[in-house]
């Protein structure tokens, strides 16, 4: 495989709105948001984007059915190319890396990568049960986001010894990330106590192991790098991008064992190999990964080679993934706290990562930022994306 | 002996909830009769009981004989039931496809009257004696009646179904005669479309109907027969409560003590079409070579049966016994569960979806249980593909037939899921033999579930979206033999 966008892309503006329950905005209103956010930091206009993708699930809660329109609706961004990515949850993702294409062919200048996520105008169990009207009518009916994600604690429980305390420190370091971050959808830290007395969503992960259902949009502008110079010296460059596509009916393959996924693996050793990371736990200086469940931020430290097969736990309990560890993971609050509007979230991750390399973050600014990773996971873990940033100068 | 029919295997299914008469009378504000009867899970129909039985059936003959039954020599199929869930299209069926009935085999759903499995088993002698004697019928009796809520027949029914396996050779029990008397005597009905069984008035249906039908019935079987009485080591007669079968039994010279087979009204109820075949297989268990015993069914007029075992009766022994299923009992403490399981309150189903090209294209997989082995490299794929996913071999693969039996590899249950009896249970099964199975457990207190469980895979409705119930396998603990 060719090394094709080994700095060849660079991204020079990016905007997230707050996630949340925004009652008070339309799809529209998230996608127009989080683009003038990122026009602003790219100090360009609108009129400047040639054309643009649109991450999101289900943009026909915005129009009659799957299209490209309430983008361009949203933003006026008329009779221009605008392409939907739709990869469950790693549509965020995958949405950049699409992107990239347009922008490396020469054909486009300058794109708008953007996912926006309506969630809340459907109930908040809604997209969790699609599954109970969609799809096969009877293979897998009853499995459901956690579900599958709790079947994967029980098995590791069962494996590694570990209990639901482990769990509950990934959901307390996430909620205290996302407390200091104003745009995380949950603002409230919590204690170990808090997730063990929550409420089951499916044994053994509690309401406080789980995601939220948010509102929300996240952009990135992407340009070739020898035009990024013109803008501003802090771009971030896209050093690997890895998208691995797998089967949703993994849950039945007697060699699948729950503890960890082929997508993230085969994603991140594409990223990896671009980038040249060998030893990610020293060479990454912070990760935004795909904290679905409390279990799944260990399960991707074990798939994205921060830890040993079984020993993911570890950075968790030995505080290695903290704010002031060696490796802070999900120093936003991840989907865990700073919420999970589907298509938004991979973006979401990219402009966490931005902002800590461009060391605009904050309270939560990692020393020495220099590099960051970027890790999605859709489905039953059928697929994952992985990207690697890196400051330029 | 050459050409005589008789009984091959057997097999029952008793759902795992019961709820005792007093909870009933408790929430109804009826008089609460003694004991507790067997309730139907909300995934289970008459058809769904009916098929676990016949699987059982066909599982007892391998314990039995030590052999497989060969699904080619299944001839016949009958489904007995009052309470069919379809009332157009054939439940036997369905059945037909679990079990791989021969396309040309004789498949018909006997519906309407209660006495319907002694009907299909006349049926079947007389189909069976003009084909060789590899030739095999299986009967089904199933019901899951529907009673008013409040009612008498609330705390007397029971659900279930058994199944019996007849034949030519292999019998551990003979069929020696039949006899029938037909009359239109209306003792219970239901019109197309009512919700609740009706029943006369008890003094008029038992004195003018239940007593001098089964009488003239089994009397004939006897005087065809050339039996006494006290020639008779067992009466299985159908009785829509057992004191009423004490008094037909004096009537007619039995002892009431010693001869007549327990009806299980006290323990299961009154499961309608089954019922016979229920005390029958209790029966069977503890019989011995050259017993007599005269099974009766009731409705419509009356039907009996008379069977002598044969010396291999003792292989009944090796079969699963009744015993096995009264122990798997789970006890509904909650009146409003049992409504809730009959979709008299609550949230009935899904709406869920369903495609009839879907069903017919799959049939193979989801109801037969076929999974692909590739003939390369030996993986089993289940759900069936056409790739291998191991070797990448296109269009490689055999049909792989999957056991109904495994261990939990992972599980977890699901408060988010609709379930109608929340939560929702979900493991995933490493199949005996191969193959993985991941999907619902049902009938399985949540708590008990572990890692490593014995679980074995039972016929259930998964939902009933846009008015079609979609049938499929789920987990359930495994039961013991005994």
């Amino acid at each position: 495989m060719s090394n094709m966008f080994n700095d060849q892309i660079a991204i020079i503006g990016t905007g997230c709105t707050k996630f949340g329950e925004n009652f008070h905005q339309s799809w529209a209103d998230l996608a127009l948001e989080a683009t003038v956010e990122a026009c602003r930091d790219a100090q360009m206009d609108l009129d400047g984007i040639d054309a643009a993708w649109l991450g999101s699930y289900r943009p026909w809660i915005a129009a009659e059915r799957n299209i490209g329109s309430p983008l361009a609706e949203a933003l006026g961004f008329l009779y221009k190319p605008v392409t939907l990515v739709s990869n469950i949850c790693a549509t965020g993702i995958d949405t950049l890396r699409n992107a990239c294409f347009g922008v490396a062919s020469g054909m486009y200048d300058y794109a708008l990568a953007i996912g926006v996520e309506k969630m809340r105008d459907a109930g908040s169990r809604s997209l969790m049960l699609a599954n109970r009207t969609d799809g096969h009518p009877l293979l897998g009916k009853g499995r459901t986001a956690p579900s599958f994600f709790a079947s994967c604690a029980h098995r590791y429980f069962h494996e590694f010894g570990i209990g639901r305390e482990m769990l509950a420190k990934v959901a307390v370091k996430n909620h205290h990330n996302g407390s200091l971050h104003p745009k995380a959808h949950l603002q409230r830290k919590i204690t170990v106590e808090d997730v063990l007395k929550s409420p089951w969503v499916a044994e053994p992960l509690s309401i406080l192991d789980s995601t939220t259902s948010s509102d929300g949009a996240a952009a990135a502008i992407i340009t070739r790098e020898e035009l990024a110079r013109k803008t501003r010296s802090d771009y971030v460059l896209i050093k690997g991008m890895g998208l691995s596509v797998g089967t949703e009916r993994n849950i039945f393959d007697p060699d699948f064992t729950f503890l960890g996924f082929k997508t993230t693996q085969t994603a991140a050793q594409t990223a990896y190999q671009q980038a040249g990371i060998k030893r990610p736990l020293d060479e990454i200086d912070l990760a935004e990964v795909h904290d679905c469940f409390t279990i799944t931020e260990i399960l991707n430290y074990e798939d994205l080679g921060f830890a040993a097969p079984g020993q993911g736990w570890k950075l968790i309990e030995e505080g290695v993934t903290t704010l002031e560890g060696k490796l802070p993971v999900n120093t936003d609050g991840g989907l865990k706290a700073f919420g999970h509007p589907l298509g938004a979230s991979g973006l979401r991750m990219v402009y966490e990562i931005t902002q800590q390399l461009q060391e605009k973050a904050g309270v939560r600014q990692v020393k020495n930022a220099r590099r960051g990773l970027a890790h999605c996971l859709g489905g039953p873990a059928a697929l994952a994306g992985v990207v690697v940033l890196e400051r330029a100068d | 002996m050459e050409n005589s029919t008789g009984i091959v295997s057997f097999g029952l299914y008793l759902p795992a909830y019961r709820l005792a008469r007093k909870v009933i009378a408790e929430a109804t504000g009826g008089y609460p009769r003694r004991g507790e009867r067997s309730v139907a899970n909300y995934d289970e129909d008459s058809l769904t009981m009916g098929v676990n039985a016949a699987l059982e059936c066909l599982d007892n003959h391998g314990r039995a004989w030590d052999a497989a039954v060969d699904p080619s020599n299944l001839s016949a199929l009958f489904f007995a039931s009052t309470t069919s869930p379809f009332v157009e299209k054939q439940a036997a069926g369905v059945l037909g496809e679990v079990l791989e009935v021969a396309p040309s085999a004789r498949v018909a759903d006997l519906g309407a009257s209660l006495r319907g499995a002694i009907t299909a088993a006349g049926i079947a002698r007389t189909l069976l004696s003009q084909n060789d004697d590899r030739a095999l019928a299986v009967v089904v009796g199933a019901d899951r009646r529907p009673a008013e809520p409040g009612s008498a027949d609330e705390q007397s029914f029971g659900d279930g179904a058994g199944a019996l396996l007849l034949g030519k050779r292999n019998l551990m029990a003979e069929i020696r005669a039949l006899s029938a008397v037909n009359a239109n005597f209306t003792h219970s009905w239901r019109r197309t479309g009512d919700p609740f069984v009706q029943t006369g008035d008890q003094r008029f249906v038992n004195n003018l109907g239940y007593t001098p039908l089964m009488s003239r019935a089994i009397g004939d079987l006897l005087s065809t027969a050339g039996l006494a009485p006290e020639q008779v080591s067992k009466l299985v007669a159908y009785a829509p409560n057992p004191r009423l079968l004490g008094g037909l039994a004096r009537k007619l010279g039995f002892n009431p003590e010693t001869q007549v087979a327990d009806t299980l009204a006290g323990s299961i109820g009154d499961t309608g079409t089954p019922q016979v075949l229920i005390s029958l297989i209790g029966v069977l268990a503890e019989a011995r070579p050259g017993d007599n015993i005269i099974v009766a069914g009731y409705a419509d007029g009356a039907e009996a049966m008379l069977l002598t075992a044969t010396e291999d009766i003792g292989r009944a022994q090796k079969c699963r016994q009744l015993t096995a299923h009264l122990k798997r009992k789970r006890d509904l403490t909650s009146y409003s569960r049992y409504l809730n399981f009959r979709d008299i309150i609550g949230e009935s189903s899904y709406d869920a979806f369903t495609s009839l090209p879907l069903l017919w294209r799959e049939s193979r997989q989801n109801t037969g249980l076929y999974a692909v082995k590739c003939q390369k490299c030996r993986a089993i794929h289940f759900p069936q593909r056409r790739v291998c996913h191991s070797c990448s071999a296109i269009d490689r693969m055999e049909p792989f037939k999957l056991g109904r039996t495994g261990k939990v590899y992972t599980y977890t249950n699901d408060y988010l899921y609709l379930n109608p009896d929340p939560p929702g249970s979900l493991a995933t099964v490493d199949l005996d033999g191969g193959g993985r199975f991941f999907g619902q457990i049902t009938d399985t207190d949540p708590q008990d579930i572990k890692i490593g469980m014995d679980v074995e895979l039972s016929f259930r409705k998964l939902h009933d979206g846009q008015n079609f119930p979609n049938y499929f396998w789920k987990a359930v603990k495994t039961t013991g033999r005994a």
